[in-house]
Parts: C-alpha cells; structure tokens; sequence
C-alpha cells in the first residue's frame, strides 16, 4: 500500500504527483520547479492575486524568494508587489475595511516580505492601453455607476466575465508600468491556462490564443482621446507601443497539485475560501459563462487525465504569433485582417446591432463578439 | 398571448426560433435563410464552377439529406449548373446500413438524381459485419472510418467525378478544431477547418457546404422541410454522439449559441498560426460526414479522452511546458533541498524546437495518399487477412 517516495526514498507517500508517488516533503519540490522570469536588475516583480489558491501559492513563493534573497548579501533587490483587483462594485471605489481590504490584511500578516495593496476595479477608466472610445461606457456618473452600467449592458454572463477579465489584466499591466516594475506575474495553472486556451477559442479568439498564454514581452499600445471636445464620438488617436514582459511561473504545476502544496501549510490554507462542494453539480446554464464551463470541464479533465490539460498548453504554445500593425483597441492583441477577409460566417449576425459594424477594424472578432452577444 | 410574427418578414407567425441567433421567424423565412446562407458560404469560397460534375456524399442521415435538398434547391435558383450525383457507402452493416441505403433510394428518387452504391465488400473484401465477428465491437469504428475516406474516394473515381461535398455542419468543425487541440494534433488542427481539402494531392477534392450551419438548424430544416431522412444511429456504436468533446461543445452552445460558429472561427484563424501554416489540406481526416456515425476521424465513442491520455503516456517524456536555459549556457543543477532558487531563464526566441511536418506520398500497395509507406486501410486489411488465411483477397 504506502509506497515510498520516488524522489527521497522516505517511505509512506503521502501525494501522487504525475502519477508518481510522492512524500510530503518532496512536495515542496513544486517551488523549485516555479520559475521567475529573466533577470531584470533590480528585480521588480507585480503578480496578480484572485485569493483564490494558485495567486496564493504565486504570493507564498514570492514571499519565501524575498526572504531568502533579503537574508543573502550582494544579491540585487528583489521587490514582489502583490495586487489585488477589487471587482466589487457595490461599495464606492474609494471605501476602507471592505471584505477585500480584509483578507488583503490577513495575506499581509502571513507574507511580510512581499508588499500587498487593493486596487479598484474602477481605477481601470483611467487605463490608457483602451481604446474606451470603442466600448460602451456611460459617459455620467462616478466611475463605479459608469461600470455598473456597462456591465449591466452587457449582452450575456459570458461577455461580463470575458470583459471583467479582460478590464483585470489591463488594470494590473498598468499598474506593472506606471510603477516602472519590470515584469507582470499571473498565478494561472496549467489547468487554469488550458481553461483560457479552450474559452477563449470558444469566444472567437484562437488568433490571440499564442499571446494570451505564452510568457514574454507583450506588445502594449496605449490610446489618447480625442484633443478636441467636439470630437467626443470620434476615435482615439493611436499613442505609443511599448513592450512588457508577462509571465506565468505556475505555468507547468497543475491546479489539483497547487491545492495539494498548500494543503501542506495550514496557516496558508486558511486564508483561502473553501472550496464551494456546489461547484460541481450542474446549474442553469443561463447564469454561467464560457469561463465557468471550461474550468468546470477542466475540473473533471484534470484528475483522470492530466496530460491532455498540459497538452492544450503545450500546443497552444507551439502556434505561431503574429504581429500586424494593427492592435485589438479592448483586448490589446493584434488585429487579424486576413481573418476577417476569409471568414464567411458571419451570415446570421444581427444587421441591428452596430458595435458588429461600427467597431470595424479596431475590435477583434472575439471582442465584437463580447460587447455585442 | 399574442403569436409572435416573425421578425425577418413581419407577417406571418413566428414558428421557428433560430439555435444560432433566437431570432423568431416563420417558417417560410427560416428555410429562405437557411438556404441563403448556404448560398453565401458556396459564393465566398467559390466551391463550384458551372458544369461542375459533384457527387454527394449522402448516408441517408440529416446531414447529407439536407445538403442534398438545399443543392438541388440553389442549383436551380442560382442556376449553378452543377451536375449533381449521390454516392452511398455500403459499409455492411445489417439492421442499419440496408435501411439507410433504402432511404438514399427514396432521396435519388424524389431529388432525381443518379445513385451510386459502393460497398466495403467489393472494395475492402470486408463488410464491416465481418469486421466486427472478426476484431469484435471495440475498436471497430477505427476500421469503418478509415475504409469510408477510400471509398467515398475510389466511388467518386468511378464515376469520374472529382469533387465530394459532404455534410459536415459547423459543430462537427467545432467538435474536430476541440479535439485536435485536447489531442495536441498540430497538422490536422491546421487543415480541419478548410472548407476544401484534398484537391491538388488527391484527385478528389471534399468539400463541406454546411460548414458554417448549425447541427439544430439542419434538424429544424428537415423538418420543416418534410424531408425523408433516416435518424438511426450505428448499431456498432450507439454512444458516438456522447464524446467529450462534444458534450462541451453542446454546453458551450446552451450558455451562448454563437460558440460553435465563434470555435469555427478560431479554428481557421489558428489553422494559419500552425507550422504548415494550413497549407496542408487533405481529406485523411474526414469520412464521418456520410456515416452518419458521427465519431469524428474513426475514434471510438464514450472513452476517448481516456484512449488519448493512454497513448500521450506513451510518448516519450517530453520537456515540460518551458524549456530551461541558463545564462551561462550550463544545465543548472540544483541539489540542496530547502533552497528555493529561481533559475535565471533568458528568453528564447523561439518556444520549441521545429515542428514535424507531415509529408504526403502514396501507398505501395493502393495507390491512395499516405504519410507512410502503406496506407491506413491496407495497414489494417493486412491485419484482418492475416486472421482469415483461407480466403485470398485480390486487389
């Protein structure tokens, strides 16, 4: 029955990890197979955190990495900036002690070594890399009203969640450049990581697929509005390109692998939520989004068969990306004009619906798709 | 309640509500637009040219019913000038295949059109009833898929035509552009989604007409349209339509209905970042889409993650997502237990190393298109006839 490591010998194994038995000790292993990226000196790193457990287990790492590189001399500063996005608009942006502010308080007891702040969702207005000329936002009201509004303009579940994650990724990029750090960190799986491969194929975004996952310098292309009052309806001007490096360290640890890591330190496991049991039992499929149905569907893919889930990564990763001068005023990916020259699917689009027509040529296919059904 | 009118031509009442859009229309509209649409798909990709010889590749399923109806409808109105055959494939499937053929018979008949019937027998020396006394039920889909891309082939051939359109929809796209990123399959993610595939390496070019319409949509126009179609599945898969991939395709479409189209489209925009760049056009991977089995390329029905898992498993080990290059060039090598050390990674310019492209001959023994030196279908008839040593196969 209890097999013996396969990496140390101990005996009673505790974990199976990739099919191979592991003890508990070894597990830690996992952080060495994390990797930061290159060396940019000093080493400025921002990460996302979700609190749920892969940005948790991301934060741990960071946190240990800061105190070992504090405790050796000579070594180049290492400077970890955890960023939570808070998307709760019920509260106005500017409100302390929210749940979010909260836990954030509880991370900062458990990981002194890295610095953890609360950003707003609706600081993403002020984001230059939008073209927010291109979307419908309410031009009145404070800016947690304006988002409120836009989101509930929204045509469908699927198109909140794919702009809400789309309005996180923008935010913690310019919060990474604004700051002059020199890398953004996500704490995505490679289960996370294959659910966004597969969603955002099913929201008509294969072209951007090599981008959105891939690590490496990313092309950002920020937009300047219109100088001219008059102008207000008019596009905004294309400012300048820079490029900035994102990387996903968790990249090649599974999620069932991540929960198991931390389930080796009960002072971390607490900070996470439990994980909801109802998760798997199948609800309204009104309420769900394309993000919810691959992760669910990942959930079940995962245990079974984990080398189809790092397959998707892996072949995703091996799809070329190109570049065109042209760039994705919501999504910040290259345009695809070749795309959209042979495509001769779209009979059956709604004609009434104009973001299908008047966005030519600055939305991709997947962000129409998103702002107009 | 009022009934709804239909909002395309604000008269009459609203029978159908669209799978694709939910737009409510009447039903003389929905079939309008249907065909319309078909029309546009056949316009845009120019799939025929006038006096055009096209055989159809009909199982007497929904599918190539309803692609038969609708060609003889927009043959006539848009005056194509195609001269339209059906072709049939007797795989031998008693209690199954006979009565789908029966209603091919009927089709010929009401559309007027010549039929012509090849049978796995005549070509193979196997009915697929003897593949499965021989081999038993597992496994057998793989036998039947990969004789029914050859036969719809050869078929055409004798009737000197050289262009099969079948009925694949957009969900079988959809279902195979899933599958072959789940499955990792580069090659054949690159050409799944062409329109036209085959044609310059092969004599005969496939194409799918109903690529872009919804599996609902096919079902709502036979309906609608009263047409005589057979809706029995495989007695030698009953499970076909219960993979994976596409029960997560069928979810995706009950959350947001354009997901099948939306997955159509990443999978041509995808096709052009693959290394072959989609180039690689050939039919090998086609032939559920007259078979009315719908286990898309010939795998098995119900388990087929499993049966990938299985044989990615045996792959040797590959590296891992990255691969890991140290500044000075060296392997790092990291032996102390509680250090946690971040390895210094520079960039590399490419993600991995070059991908194998497939390249096509042909068999030794049949002359059909092959990426090895035997095709599929002699690789597996060897096998069969090895079991069955008293009776000799020719050709």
């Amino acid at each position: 029955m209890a097999a013996s490591c396969s990496r140390c010998k101990a005996p009673d194994a505790k974990f199976e990890l990739r099919n191979v038995a592991t003890c508990e000790r070894r597990f830690t292993v996992l952080q060495r197979e994390t990797r930061a990226s290159p060396k940019p000196e000093p080493r400025r790193y921002v990460a996302g955190l979700s609190f749920g457990p892969s940005s948790t287990a991301l934060t741990q790492i960071l946190d240990k990495t800061a105190r070992y590189q504090a405790s050796r001399k000579g070594s180049s500063p290492f400077e970890p900036l955890v960023v939570h996005i808070d998307t709760d608009l019920s509260h106005p942006a500017d409100a302390l002690d929210t749940p979010a502010q909260k836990l954030l308080a509880r991370y900062r007891e458990k990981f002194p070594n890295v610095s953890l702040e609360c950003v707003h969702l609706s600081r993403v207005l002020s984001v230059r890399t939008i073209d927010w000329t291109t979307i419908p936002i309410p031009a009145d009201g404070s800016d947690v009203e304006r988002l409120q509004q836009f989101f509930s303009s929204l045509p469908s579940v699927t198109s909140r969640a794919d702009s809400l994650r789309l309005f996180i990724r923008h935010l913690l990029l310019h919060v990474a450049m604004e700051r002059s750090y020199s890398a953004l960190l996500f704490g995505h799986s490679t289960t996370a990581l294959a659910s966004l491969t597969l969603s955002e194929v099913a929201n008509g975004r294969g072209f951007a697929v090599p981008w959105q996952i891939s690590d490496g310098l990313f092309a950002v292309c920020t937009y300047h509005r219109a100088a001219d009052p008059a102008g207000a309806g008019e596009s905004s001007q294309e400012g300048s390109k820079i490029q900035f490096p994102i990387y996903y360290p968790l990249r090649e640890i599974l999620k069932n692998e991540i929960v198991t890591y931390l389930s080796t330190m009960p002072s971390v496991q607490d900070l996470i939520p439990p994980v909801d049991k109802t998760s798997s039992s199948v609800v309204s499929h009104k309420d769900q989004s394309i993000e919810e149905v691959m992760a669910r569907y990942f959930d079940g893919v995962e245990g079974p068969y984990a080398g189809i889930v790092t397959n998707v990564v892996r072949t995703a990763g091996k799809l070329d990306r190109l570049e065109t001068s042209q760039y994705c005023r919501l999504c910040g990916i290259t345009l695809d004009d070749e795309g959209d020259s042979t495509w001769a699917g779209e009979l059956g689009d709604d004609p009434a619906d104009g973001s299908l027509t008047l966005n030519k040529g600055k939305l991709c296919y997947g962000c129409k798709r998103s702002m107009g059904g | 309640m009022p009934p709804i009118t239909c909002v395309r031509c604000q008269a009459n009442k609203a029978v159908v509500k669209r799978p694709k859009n939910h737009h409510k229309l009447c039903r003389d509209c929905f079939i309008a637009v249907f065909e319309d649409e078909v029309h546009h798909t056949i316009v845009s990709s120019k799939l025929f040219y006038p006096g055009e010889k096209v055989a159809i590749g009909a199982s007497g399923g929904k599918d190539s019913t309803v692609l038969a109806s609708v060609l003889k409808t927009l043959n006539e109105r848009h005056n194509y000038k195609l001269d339209l055959v059906l072709l049939s494939i007797d795989e031998g499937i008693k209690g199954y295949r006979d009565d789908s053929l029966e209603t091919v018979k009927r089709n010929a008949l009401q559309y007027d059109m010549p039929l012509k019937i090849v049978g796995y027998d005549e070509l193979y020396g196997w009915t697929m009833d003897q593949v499965v006394e021989t081999i038993g039920k597992k496994g057998n889909c793989t036998y039947c898929g990969v004789f029914r891309r050859q036969a719809l082939d050869r078929g055409a051939k004798t009737l000197e035509i050289k262009h099969v359109v079948t009925g694949h929809n957009a969900d079988d796209v959809a279902e195979t552009v899933l599958m072959n990123l789940l499955r990792g399959d580069l090659p054949r993610l690159s050409r799944s989604t062409s329109i036209v595939t085959g044609g310059s390496l092969n004599d005969v070019k496939r194409s799918k007409p109903l690529k872009y319409a919804y599996e609902k949509e096919i079902v709502l126009y036979a309906h609608h349209k009263k047409l005589d179609y057979f809706s029995t599945e495989c007695i030698y898969s009953p499970e076909a339509f219960r993979g994976t991939a596409r029960s997560l395709i069928k979810n995706l479409e009950k959350v947001r209905p354009s997901a099948i189209l939306d997955i159509v489209r990443s999978g041509e925009d995808m096709a052009r970042l693959t290394p072959d760049k989609g180039q690689g056009a050939c039919a090998c991977d086609e032939g559920e889409g007259m078979g009315g089995c719908g286990s898309a390329d010939a795998k098995s029905s119900g388990n087929d993650l499993a049966q990938m898992e299985a044989s990615l498993k045996k792959q040797p080990a590959v590296n891992g997502l990255e691969t890991e290059i140290t500044s000075n060039g060296a392997p790092e090598v990291i032996d102390s237990d509680d250090v946690v050390k971040l390895p210094v990674r520079q960039r590399r310019t490419k993600e991995s190393g070059p991908v194998q492209l497939q390249t096509l001959g042909k068999c030794v023994k049949c002359g059909y298109m092959s990426s090895q030196a035997m095709c599929q279908a002699c690789t597996l008839l060897e096998g069969l006839n090895k079991n069955r040593p008293e009776i000799s196969i020719e050709g």
